[in-house]
């Protein structure tokens, strides 16, 4: 995870590998976290309620109180990767099939990480493309690789990178949230 | 974005739905305009509003029927085990509802299954694995190209599968999304909603100089694609289409062609309220007076929503709608609808010979996408 002044100078060395700027970075938990946020319509889990506060404190480095400057939020893309998934989410659901009791119709949009994406992306005014990768490897590298061949791709002038993952093990939640965007910014025209 | 049109060939291609393996089964399928959907045996449904689905018989196995799709979309493409070798993968699936029942789901990954299948094929590596979305398989297509025109691959195989599964079937009918009268009627009057379909599907996408160089067959040309966000709401799209229409907007942009060269339309059309009143308002958008004119359908409303395979699925069908010289019907249609104002394939099978055809996905978040082919 990129927390800490050495994580954020490795972030910023990845990015920039991939001729990438770091604009802005937050995570969940910070310093004094304890119990994960709550996040209205979402319940269970506590994937997208993660994201979405790692998302905002992220953002609000770059906009204050938003939204997004339009001539930048416009071009932003959204990336959630995740290497588990929301697996309490999954797990819920899979456990009321399995007991034969209906599933809580609340479930059925937070199933989709998408969803919490469309919150973050109203509130923030970020209207670029909305990806999600499960990843398989480093999780920021695949990040910061699926939003360099956004902006090269030119639908996209910026990526705001969301990495989740939920606890499992003795491993607890975590999100971070990284605002990125081409190392010169104005180079592309899109 | 650059000036010139990106030179992508889509050299083998294979898919699976509810109307069995293969090009073929798909184009009896479709074009016979009888919509695949039955009663789901596959689990236990009774306790649920709605109980069809378009599902394969018997309880097949994703990873097993991906795999069978790459080898047939690599067989068409005539690639060497030495091309396999040199070549990634971009996978888009669910989550597997298998994970979420092992003792320890922490310990797989999203990811797991496009390890598997990369290696079962020969393939190079899973570069990607695109999920849960219905805009995952046409996000992995775009992403694909964009690979290739950056130089970082000449090729690039995507697969991508659902198959109707119990925890999907819960969520859907809890969230009320399924047709009660067990129709998908998209765009028409008095629709009721989506209804669930198998759907696998791998395409081969390649650069055109790499498909001439191997003579390897070019099934279509992917001219253009886009992608654009809504940043209107966590599960409905935006009610005029904005996001939809900067996508294809995008597509035809990068293409270097007027969306007025688009002679055919297969559209997201889900059948839900939401999701077609906004996709006509997107086309109209998008395509001005022309949207009088350009064909549309949405074939789920024969195959069924097949989640993150739609983008692969559709794509076939659209390659298919090209090659044949017929566009497929909007099954279901009761009758038009004022909020759906499109100029809809319906009845019987449309004989046509569009140069240009656009395929539209969109998913939850407001996430949309546009790829646009053209015939061979």
């Amino acid at each position: 995870m990129a927390d800490g002044a050495g994580g954020l100078a490795a972030v910023g060395g990845l990015a920039a590998g991939r001729g990438l700027t770091v604009l802005a970075e937050a995570a969940w938990p910070g310093a004094g976290d304890s119990a994960p946020p709550s996040l209205a319509g979402f319940v269970v889990s506590s994937f997208s309620p993660i994201a979405a506060e790692a998302a905002d404190r992220c953002l609000a480095q770059r906009y204050g109180s938003g939204p997004a400057d339009p001539a930048e939020g416009t071009g932003t893309a959204v990336v959630v990767v995740s290497t588990r998934g929301d697996l309490a989410t999954a797990v819920a659901v899979a456990d009321s099939v399995e007991a034969g009791r209906p599933a809580s119709p609340l479930l059925f949009f937070q199933s989709v990480p998408n969803a919490v994406v469309g919150y973050v992306a109203r509130k923030w005014g970020l209207a670029g493309p909305v990806v999600c990768v499960g990843a398989s490897g480093d999780p920021m590298a695949e990040g910061l690789d699926e939003a360099q061949l956004l902006i090269e791709d030119g639908d996209a002038t910026a990526a705001l990178i969301l990495l989740v993952e939920p606890a499992a093990g003795a491993v607890p939640d975590s999100a971070t949230a990284l605002l990125v965007t081409a190392r010169f910014e104005g180079d592309h025209d899109d | 974005m650059g000036t010139d049109p990106p030179r992508i060939a889509l050299t083998g291609l294979s898919v699976l739905t509810a109307y069995g393996r293969g090009m073929g089964a798909l184009a009896d399928g479709v074009y016979s305009g009888d919509p695949a959907f039955g009663p789901v045996t596959r689990f236990p449904v009774s306790r649920y509003r709605v109980g069809v689905a378009a599902a394969l018989p018997g309880d097949p196995v994703l990873e097993d029927e991906l795999v069978g799709a790459v080898g047939e979309a690599c067989g068409e493409a005539g690639l060497t085990d030495a091309d396999r070798a040199a070549t990634p993968l971009l996978l888009a699936r669910h989550a597997d509802p298998a994970v979420a029942r092992l003792p320890e789901p922490g310990l797989a990954t999203a990811a797991d299954t496009g390890v598997a299948v990369a290696r079962r094929s020969g393939l190079l590596r899973a570069e990607r694995t695109y999920n849960p979305a219905c805009v995952a398989a046409s996000n992995a297509v775009a992403t694909a190209a964009a690979m290739i025109v950056a130089g970082r691959a000449e090729r690039v195989v995507v697969a991508a599968g659902y198959l109707v599964d119990a925890d999907n079937f819960a969520l859907f009918d809890a969230g009320r999304a399924l047709a009660a009268d067990g129709q998908l009627r998209s765009f028409s009057a008095g629709r009721k909603g989506l209804l669930l379909g198998d759907g696998v599907g791998a395409v081969v996408v390649e650069s055109l100089a790499s498909a001439e160089r191997r003579g390897a067959p070019v099934l279509a040309h992917l001219a253009g694609w886009g992608r654009a966000g809504d940043a209107y709401h966590v599960c409905q799209p935006h009610p005029e289409g904005i996001g939809m229409a900067r996508a294809m907007a995008s597509a035809a942009r990068r293409a270097g062609v007027p969306l007025t060269s688009v002679g055919y339309v297969n559209a997201h059309g889900t059948g839900t309220r939401y999701n077609d009143s906004a996709e006509a308002a997107a086309v109209n958008r998008a395509f001005g007076e022309h949207a009088e004119n350009v064909p549309v359908s949405s074939t789920k409303s024969l195959h069924g929503h097949t989640l993150e395979a739609s983008g692969l699925v559709e794509l076939a069908v659209t390659v298919l709608a090209l090659q044949r010289g017929k566009l497929p019907v909007n099954a279901g249609y009761l009758g038009p609808d004022e909020q759906c104002r499109l100029n809809l394939v319906t009845g019987e099978p449309l004989d046509a010979q569009p140069e240009y055809a656009m395929s539209l996905n969109a998913a939850f978040g407001g996430a949309n996408t546009a790829l646009l082919v053209r015939a061979a």
